[in-house]
């Protein structure tokens, strides 16, 4: 007899996914509700696997978001688990403080949302005796950690502990209510079900410390296939199990085109590796690195959206997988001869870094500045990166040169 | 670098070909390489490139060589020194050392070329019509800026302006500082559209807040309003109530008073009631019935006492109708009888008449019967004897023919069947095949055959020799002397075409030597004194002004120009020797050239000798055509030799089966005993075919013999069949009235005739006889019945049957009639009788079952019981009725004790009630149309709350804008880093200029000057803004700009332009040889030779390669640059 949940975190519903992928509107049909997908088939997982409750870390919701239709969905698919007698534990995280839709919907039978008192929740499991905790902190920032406002663990009982923190600190994420690993191991819980950081991670111990990671990635920094922890707890201690509920996959895929000298050999390279960078989840949205020595750079450099074109049409042709962009990775090319090496010679010494040149940019750049429609889109280009800069010359360079 | 030599080794259509391009001591190094279209002009600069820079993967010249065995060698002098390599195709190591074949490094030649790749190559160091065309053109696109141009000069980058230009709008499209229609303003207005309709399709929260509380307030104003009602409402009900329950009083107490005044409430049984109308229909019906019936009864009773009967006739009612039956019969015999005695008589008549025709006077119809087996048997023999005669005749005949077809003598010898069904197939098969004369043709065919081996032998003089030797001879094939003619050929035409060059150089050489000589010949004195005769003649004819005197002085003019052009010619000596010198150095080259194809023609030759004396035959002046038709004569013989020997062949085999055959049939006679010895094959043929002859006639006389003995046989069977005939014909004609002797056969045929007939009418005349009596029997009976019956029913027997018979039928039908008519009437009484007893039993079974109503009721009449049964019923029911009004009250009123309630309902107040009623009803009216009023409210608000869906119309929204910002962001970063790119590119093209214009400009304003003839001076610059832009200066100091020059002009400025970028690029780099490709097209010859001057000055710094199809550029080039060398490609 064991006491069996699942336990995830982040879902951020219907936070959009970021990726230039969704330009094709085939692809925009299939994954732009993913976040509602993953929690119906979490749901859904819940109700095949008959555990006996859902945990959820945190995080249902972003921060901006104010749609009610967005806590309708969710009301409306927790509302499933009541009737088969799973119940269903949420405190909230900092982006559910933000949020204005938290405190709006009344919650379903047989879900409990932990609220700004810590609580410990009893439950049995036939001989088991079982308690639930969580806190749920109301603002948008915790710079401490809530540990110590948590209630001390039952002895004879199972202590399950639902907690939104950034551990020791994330670098993509920003610091919530921090926490030592080692305290949270030695707290006396069984078991601390986290949230906060996208990434999975799960750490054995005394204490059983998982962060489940976002079961949905919503960009290339939130890379891989999501999952949820399928954990079963008793007296044989704690068995864990990620399964994979995510509908939509972002990976970094690198290509080495080393040895193709012709156009025509882009394909093969170009599927392998996408074939090799293949996951469990129904679509791969793959962010090509191209790599590689070989003469065909300076066209790839010349010929890029004809190359994108080209690797979306292989991998849409194996079914399932979709390439959001190219990045152009080789390595330097020694200074091109000819009355072009001599231009680009002059570029590179007489031009870059001159007073003239870089006014001049600066003012293209302050004109767009001002054209931008968002503060986001401003802020990626001040400064201009010099890598921006040198990728553009050599495009340039590449097209003026037109054959070879 | 320099290119000393070109090896085409396996490349295009050429194989181990090389052209060598030496170098001059010193001035230009400029080559032009002439060959007609097709010659490989456009083959031999790929196959540079090729060297330089390795095969592409897909290579067009590889059609006539295998890819693989592709190769390209050339000869290059370096910075670092000479090298020798040569180029394959493959993947890996394709650069070799062309003497060892060993790898070379591809930087070996990197450093050499200075970095340049194929492109930048082709574009800086090669030129052609198109490009020329295109840099012309970029003259236009560039707008004249004097960046671009310089730098796409010596770039070779044409195509520089319209790139940049492409770039430009490419990204004014993007966005532009100035503007309003770009794709970012599309984007912007996309992402506006976006929000709007997601503000449409969302619900804030804010908003659900509001749609909460506005439902609990419509909620609780529902509840109020619906409270108000019922309270009013129930108060209503309790005054209606009242009003009813006083309605309902009144109604039980007017049940009540009629309920006592009917008989008190009795137990009775169910079914009286219930079957009363039932009894009383039935008293009433039986009342009706029981007169009619017994009337019925009597009156057949009386009807059945009036009716009479005849009892004597109805006793002999069986034999009257047995007797009708027989009437019909008799009636009819009595007709019939008198026709039949007739037929009787005239029968007997008929018999006499045929007994008459016998002949016989003492024969009766009766004894003349003849027994019905002797004329069977008689008949029988008739058919019989017809058969005899011819069977005999038949056989007699037959036998006579027999004896006449046997042959006299008798027939000897013995056969030996065994021997003579071998002989006869074999002898047959021998005609068949007719071996004398397939020998005959054989040998015939054999004597040609050796004649013509003979005269095919004697044509191949002088050789002479055995078949067999000319057989083992070892002979070159066809397609190798073919070669050896074509190359044959070949030599002498080149012979001859050389001699004739060398020839005119010659005549050249020596023209201008004597022209030479001649100038040098001249002495000063004589010019002096020449121009005094002019002078003298000229003064001679001013003064007398004649004819004479102005030809005197015609003359002296001439002569004068003569010496005068001999001076200017001897002025120009220098020049005139360096260019014999030139001719006499070609003259040497082509002499040397002539007499190398001579020696090839040798050797050529010598080849030719050696075949002849390879057959044994003295070579001298035998050509090669003499040899290659002896080799078709040799072939002509060998096919004779192979046809003799076949009709050899043939006849041999004929002699070998006409030997066989020989054997055969000697062997085979033999058996039969008649061998011959040493008989030829005719001989024994003829002999095997008389003795198959003979074995023939002894097997026919056998079969005749045979034959004659069978017919004999026949004949004696015939006749004894006949005497058997005879005598049982005697016999039983003996036996029978017809007696001995018998009569013929004719004579009997008739007899038996009439006897047939005469026994048939016999026969007839006995049966109608015995009908005669039968018919007569009858009638006897009849009549003696019918009067036995008339005497028993005591009617008179008078009269004959025939009137007594109807009397007797009427009196038989009358009782009938009688009898049936009682029978009907007995029946219908009986019927009557049961029906009236019927009556009777109802009634008893009526009365029994109204027997205790009548013990409750007294003796009551029926209809007097039933008014009392009908009044207890009816009182029963008010009772129930009244119980059940008093429940209703009870119940309408609410309680349980009925009587304080009726109390109180008698003192209330009716009319003051209904008024109170009426108010409450206006009341509620207004409370109802308020509560529904409250309810439609709540009803809005509630689905104002439901309608909420979970729909994610809003999540895609947010991901469409989504992803419109991130490509926004994607094509920003674009945008900025192309025109960074495009900025940077711009600003180095100005320094560029900077950097070069002083040199370049000078150099192509003076290459622009020569090019155009003088037309224009030279370029010059005029400042725009941060560029500067090009114009053309006209000779009379006027200033054009280069876009408005015309289309050749533009051509001759880029070309200038380009001149001015290679002297640019040498001036700071080694140089590599420039290859030009029939750029000359549409200039005429002035520009052409003005521009091989621009060639040559190039050609000082650099090699230059000019690639033509056009032989008088050759000629042109020569004039504009002596040091040009021509090669010509036909020559490879």
């Amino acid at each position: 007899m064991a006491f069996r949940f699942i336990h995830t975190a982040d879902l951020h519903l219907d936070s959009p996914l970021r990726s230039l992928a969704l330009r094709d509107p085939d692809l925009a049909e299939l994954i732009a509700e993913a976040s509602r997908i993953v929690l119906r088939r979490i749901v859904d997982l819940c109700l095949s696997e008959q555990v006996d409750a859902l945990l959820i870390a945190g995080d249902l919701y972003d921060g901006q978001q104010t749609s009610m239709k967005t806590a309708q969905f969710l009301k409306t698919e927790l509302a499933r688990l009541g009737p088969a007698g799973i119940r269903t534990f949420i405190i909230r995280g900092n982006h559910d403080a933000e949020s204005t839709i938290t405190r709006e919907l009344s919650p379903p039978d047989g879900v409990t949302i932990f609220e700004g008192r810590a609580q410990a929740l009893p439950l049995t499991k036939g001989d088991l005796q079982i308690r639930i905790h969580g806190l749920s902190f109301r603002d948008r920032h915790a710079p401490e950690s809530l540990l110590g406002k948590y209630k001390t663990p039952v002895a004879d009982a199972l202590n399950i502990g639902l907690m939104h923190s950034s551990l020791n600190g994330s670098p993509n994420h920003d610091p919530y209510a921090p926490c030592a690993l080692a305290d949270l191991q030695n707290s006396g819980f069984d078991y601390w079900a986290l949230g906060h950081i996208h990434k999975r991670a799960e750490y054995p111990g005394p204490a059983h410390v998982v962060m489940p990671g976002i079961p949905q990635g919503r960009d290339i920094g939130e890379p891989g296939a999501g999952s949820v922890t399928l954990v079963s707890i008793g007296k044989n201690g704690v068995q864990t199990e990620a399964r994979i509920v995510a509908e939509a996959a972002f990976v970094p895929v690198t290509v080495d085109l080393s040895g193709c000298d012709d156009w025509r050999d882009l394909r093969d390279p170009v599927e392998r590796a996408l074939d090799a960078a293949r996951l469990p989840v129904p679509h791969l949205v793959a962010r090509l690195r191209l790599t590689g020595q070989t003469p065909l750079a300076a066209r790839l450099l010349r010929d890029r959206d004809l190359a994108l074109a080209e690797a979306q049409q292989i991998a849409r042709a194996m079914g399932g997988t979709w390439v959001e962009k190219l990045v152009l990775d080789f390595a330097p090319r020694p200074p091109e001869s000819g009355a072009l090496g001599e231009l680009a010679t002059i570029i590179a010494r007489d031009i870059q870094g001159s007073a003239g040149y870089e006014a001049a940019l600066e003012a293209l750049r302050r004109d767009l500045e001002a054209a931008l429609p968002t503060s986001d889109l401003r802020d990626k280009l001040a400064p201009i990166a010099p890598a921006l800069t040198e990728a553009g010359i050599a495009e340039v360079l590449a097209r003026l040169g037109g054959r070879g | 670098m320099r290119l000393d030599a070109l090896g085409l080794i396996r490349y295009g259509h050429f194989t181990d070909a090389r052209l060598v391009l030496p170098r001059t001591p010193e001035g230009a190094d400029l080559h032009v390489v002439f060959g007609p279209n097709e010659a490989g002009k456009s083959t031999l600069f790929s196959a540079w490139l090729d060297l330089l820079f390795g095969f592409p993967a897909q290579t067009q010249y590889g059609f006539l060589h295998d890819y693989r065995a592709l190769r390209i060698e050339a000869e290059i002098t370096a910075a670092s020194g000479p090298l020798n390599l040569a180029r394959i195709k493959g993947r890996t190591n394709t650069l070799l050392d062309a003497q060892s074949d060993q790898p070379l490094a591809e930087a070996s030649l990197g450093a050499a070329l200075g970095g340049l790749d194929r492109a930048s190559y082709t574009t800086m160091f090669s030129l052609d019509d198109d490009t020329l065309e295109q840099g012309g053109e970029s003259i236009l696109s560039s707008e004249g800026d004097l960046g671009r141009l310089l730098f796409s000069a010596s770039a070779g980058l044409s195509e520089l302006s319209d790139g940049l230009r492409a770039l430009q709008d490419e990204a004014s499209a993007w966005f532009r500082p100035s503007g309003r229609k770009f794709t970012l303003n599309d984007h912007k207005a996309q992402l506006r559209a976006l929000e709007a309709q997601r503000r449409e399709v969302d619900l804030k929260a804010s908003d659900w807040r509001k749609l909460c509380s506005a439902k609990a307030e419509a909620e609780a104003q529902y509840t109020a309003a619906r409270d108000r009602c019922a309270a009013t409402r129930r108060q209503r009900e309790t005054l209606r109530r009242d009003l009813d329950a006083l309605r309902d009083l009144a109604r039980l107490r007017k049940r009540e008073a009629q309920r006592a005044k009917l008989p008190p409430v009795q137990d009775l049984p169910d079914h009286w009631h219930d079957a009363m109308p039932g009894w009383q229909r039935e008293e009433a019906e039986l009342d009706a019935l029981a007169p009619v019936a017994q009337a019925r009864v009597s009156a057949l009773e009386q009807a059945i006492a009036a009716l009479g009967e005849d009892a004597q006739a109805e006793a002999m009612s069986g034999q009257i109708d047995e007797l009708e039956q027989r009437f019909g019969a008799v009636t009819k015999s009595l007709e019939d009888l008198p026709k039949r005695q007739a037929e009787a008589g005239e029968l007997r008549a008929q018999m006499t008449a045929l007994v008459a025709r016998l002949g016989r006077a003492d024969l009766t119809p009766e004894n003349a019967l003849l027994p019905a087996a002797t004329v069977a048997r008689l008949g029988a023999l008739l058919e019989e004897d017809a058969v005899l005669r011819s069977t005999t005749e038949t056989a007699q005949a037959e036998f006579a023919r027999a004896q006449q077809a046997m042959p006299d003598g008798p027939a000897t010898g013995a056969l030996d069947e065994t021997a003579l069904a071998r002989l006869g197939p074999f002898v047959a098969e021998l005609r068949r095949a007719d071996l004398l004369r397939l020998r005959m043709d054989a040998q015939t065919e054999l004597s040609r055959a050796d004649s013509a081996l003979q005269a095919a032998m004697d044509a191949l003089a002088p050789w002479s020799g055995s078949p067999e030797a000319l057989c083992a001879l070892d002979l070159p094939s066809g397609a190798h002397l073919d070669a050896l003619a074509r190359d044959l050929a070949g030599a002498g035409q080149a012979l001859r075409d050389a001699q004739a060059q060398v020839t005119g150089m010659r005549g050249q050489v020596a023209q201008a030597r004597a022209g030479l000589a001649q100038a040098a010949s001249l002495r000063p004195e004589d010019v002096a004194d020449l121009r005094a005769a002019r002078d003298r003649a000229w003064r001679v004819h001013r003064s007398t002004l004649s004819l004479e005197s102005a030809e005197a002085f015609e003359q002296a003019m001439a002569a004068d120009d003569r010496i005068r052009a001999l001076q200017i010619d001897a002025a120009r000596q220098g020049e005139k020797l360096a260019r014999i010198a030139e001719t006499e150095a070609a003259l040497t080259t082509a002499e040397a050239a002539r007499d190398e194809i001579a020696a090839q023609l040798a050797a050529l030759e010598a080849r030719v000798a050696a075949l002849w004396s390879g057959l044994g035959i003295p070579a001298e002046h035998r050509p090669l055509a003499d040899f290659i038709a002896w080799l078709a004569r040799r072939d002509a013989a060998l096919e004779a030799l192979a046809a003799q020997t076949r009709a050899r062949a043939e006849d041999a085999a004929l002699r070998a089966r006409l030997h066989d055959a020989s054997g055969a049939l000697s062997q085979l006679l033999d058996a039969l005993g008649r061998g011959l010895q040493d008989a030829d094959f005719a001989s024994l043929l003829a002999e095997a075919e008389a003795a198959l002859a003979e074995a023939a006639s002894l097997r026919q006389h056998a079969a005749r013999a045979r034959d004659l003995a069978q017919r004999e046989a026949a004949l004696a069977e015939a006749q004894e069949a006949r005497a058997i005939w005879q005598g049982e014909w005697d016999r039983l004609c003996a036996q029978s009235w017809i007696g001995t002797p018998a009569p013929e056969p004719v004579a009997m045929r008739a007899i038996l005739d009439l006897t047939r007939a005469l026994a048939e009418h016999h026969t007839r005349a006995g049966d109608l006889a015995q009908r005669i009596g039968r018919m007569q029997g009858d009638i006897a009976q009849f009549d003696h019945d019918l009067r036995a019956i008339a005497q028993s029913l005591d009617e008179p027997p008078e009269g004959s049957g025939a009137q007594l018979w109807p009397r007797l039928r009427h009196r038989l039908q009358a009782a009938r009639a009688q009898m049936t008519e009682r029978a009907r009437l007995q029946k219908e009484h009986a019927e009557a009788q049961r029906a009236a007893e019927q009556i009777t039993a109802r009634r008893t079974a009526l009365n029994a079952r109204l027997e205790p109503l009548r013990a409750r009721f007294g003796a009551l009449a029926l209809s007097e019981i039933a008014a009392t049964l009908a009044a207890i019923a009816k009182a029963r029911e008010i009772a129930q009725d009244c119980a059940a009004l008093r429940d209703d009250l009870a119940q309408t009123l609410g309680c349980t004790e009925l009587e304080p309630e009726i109390a109180r309902l008698d003192a209330l107040d009716v009319s003051a009630t209904e008024i109170a009623l009426n108010d409450l009803d206006v009341m509620l009216k207004a409370l109802e149309a308020a509560q529904q009023d409250a309810y439609a409210t709540l009803a809005a608000a509630q689905k104002a709350v439901d309608t909420v869906s979970h729909d994610g119309a809003a999540a895609r929204i947010d991901a469409e804008r989504q992803t419109l910002i991130e490509q926004i962001s994607e094509e920003a970063q674009q945008f900025l880093a192309r025109q960074a790119g495009i900025i940077a590119v711009e600003h180095a093209l100005r320094r560029y200029r900077d950097t070069h214009r002083s040199s370049m400009m000078a150099r192509a304003s003076d290459a622009f000057a020569m090019l155009t003839g003088g037309r224009y001076v030279g370029l010059v610059t005029r400042a725009d803004g941060a560029d500067d832009v090009l114009m053309a200066q006209l000779a009379g100091g006027a200033t054009k700009e280069v876009r408005t020059l015309s289309k050749g002009t533009r051509f001759q400025l880029y070309l200038a332009l380009r001149a001015a970028g290679f002297h640019e690029f040498a001036a700071s780099r080694p140089t590599v040889p420039f290859i030009a490709d029939d750029i000359f097209e549409t200039f005429d010859d002035t520009r052409s030779e003005a521009a091989f001057r621009l060639l040559g000055q190039m050609a000082q710094r650099g090699q230059v390669i000019y690639l033509t199809h056009h032989a008088h550029l050759c000629d042109i080039a020569r004039a504009a640059c002596p040091k040009a060398q021509i090669h010509d490609l036909r020559t490879l």
